[in-house]
């Protein structure tokens, strides 16, 4: 599969395109780019015409890019084409998280790389709850029992205390 | 172990010990504890170390030579994440100083491996402990598909017969008869130190290391997380 070369101008956008991007989510795959590079080529049909990769073209806009690199799908049907536009965004939706590893892969990032987190896509709402998934805090000492010591017992019957 | 990692040995709630053993242990299910250290690796909990006074034929310190009971504590359960980085021993390590400081009139802890989980005490060793031996077989009841102890027989008020229990109970209940588990003793001064030595026994070896030697020798072998992540080459 051949990456291609674009430029931004060249490249038109799916006028029925039912997935939305919001200026924030632009502005979050803005500095995804910046932060990672490209890592994902923007789908495009023989004509120039968008199949999966509207958000990044917004975001290149945004950062003044002129070109962007593509990957030209010419073996789809124009039904195949149409159903991948919305395939492409659903089944990526369709997965979940392990919160458990999620929990631990942002702390490690944080703690001991102090990496911006806000480039992950969470917002800080997301990111507190999610750090806090399984993260009990330290109890006391007072909440434990001594185990070198017998316990007073009281009889129900007769009320007379003894020790186990 | 990780360099890096940055090790906090605390009291645990009993929330935090619930939580670790349902998620983390096989049997899925929390002891009674009357002690509780939370395990946290770069401020992310990753398991729990767990004492109680355990089970009365266990505990009880005549055979050491001990007068009665609470001198000695049972190490219940320990369970931790599969992806923690600190060795299972040092946790255990770090949590018995902290004990000996809050029950300071404790003389001994014991503690047993699996033997039907195919587990051989790897963190008893580790931390030298004192192996004497396997424990006398055990009686389990099975009502409703769970495995119960005669404890708990005996907290319901049933009677310890299957005919009784298919009865009163349960129709498919059953009593099968447990192997021993392999017993390990961790002394907590010298004196103690010296009048269980008597009782010790070389170490047993891993199951798949008996195996190797005899293959007709190898049984269960479903490793906990914490037993299968041992040692300083973790």
């Amino acid at each position: 599969m051949e990456i291609k070369s674009k430029l931004v101008s060249e490249l038109i956008p799916y006028a029925s395109n039912s997935r939305t991007h919001s200026d924030a989510q632009v502005a979050q795959i803005a500095a995804s780019i910046r932060e990672f590079g490209w890592t994902n080529p923007i789908l495009i049909d023989k004509d120039n015409s968008i199949i999966a990769g509207h958000g990044r073209l917004l975001a290149a806009r945004n950062l003044g890019m002129e070109k962007v690199p593509t990957i030209v799908l010419d073996h789809l049907s124009k039904a195949q084409q149409r159903a991948l536009v919305i395939a492409d965004n659903k089944l990526a939706l369709n997965a979940e998280w392990d919160f458990e590893l999620l929990s631990s892969e942002i702390a490690w990032l944080d703690n001991e790389n102090q990496f911006n987190l806000s480039l992950l896509g969470f917002d800080e709402t997301e990111l507190g709850n999610i750090l806090l998934t399984n993260n009990f805090e330290p109890a006391h000492e007072g909440d434990q029992t001594r185990l070198d010591e017998k316990k007073p017992i009281i009889c129900p019957e007769c009320h007379h205390e003894f020790r186990v | 172990m990780n360099s890096a990692c940055n090790l906090k040995i605390d009291w645990a709630s009993t929330e935090a010990a619930q939580y670790a053993c349902k998620n983390w242990h096989y049997t899925q299910k929390m002891p009674n504890a009357g002690v509780k250290f939370g395990i946290w690796e770069n401020k992310i909990f990753v398991g729990v170390i767990l004492f109680g006074i355990g089970a009365a034929n266990a505990t009880n310190g005549k055979k050491y030579g001990l007068p009665e009971k609470n001198a000695i504590a049972e190490l219940v359960r320990v369970a931790m994440r599969r992806d923690h980085q600190t060795p299972v021993s040092k946790c255990v390590s770090i949590a018995i100083k902290m004990l000996k400081k809050q029950s300071p009139n404790l003389r001994m802890l014991i503690s047993f491996a699996d033997t039907e989980q195919g587990h051989h005490g790897g963190i008893y060793q580790a931390g030298n402990w004192i192996y004497t031996g396997v424990s006398t077989s055990d009686r389990v009841f099975i009502i409703k598909g769970e495995r119960k102890h005669a404890k708990t027989i005996h907290s319901n008020k049933w009677v310890q017969s299957e005919e009784w229990l298919k009865a009163h109970v349960d129709p498919n209940a059953k009593i099968i008869k447990t192997p021993g588990k392999h017993r390990y003793l961790m002394p907590l001064d010298a004196e103690m130190k010296e009048r269980i030595i008597p009782f010790s026994k070389p170490y047993p070896k891993r199951v798949k290391d008996q195996a190797a030697s005899n293959p007709d020798a190898l049984g269960s072998e479903t490793l906990t997380h914490t037993l299968q992540n041992l040692g300083p080459t973790k």
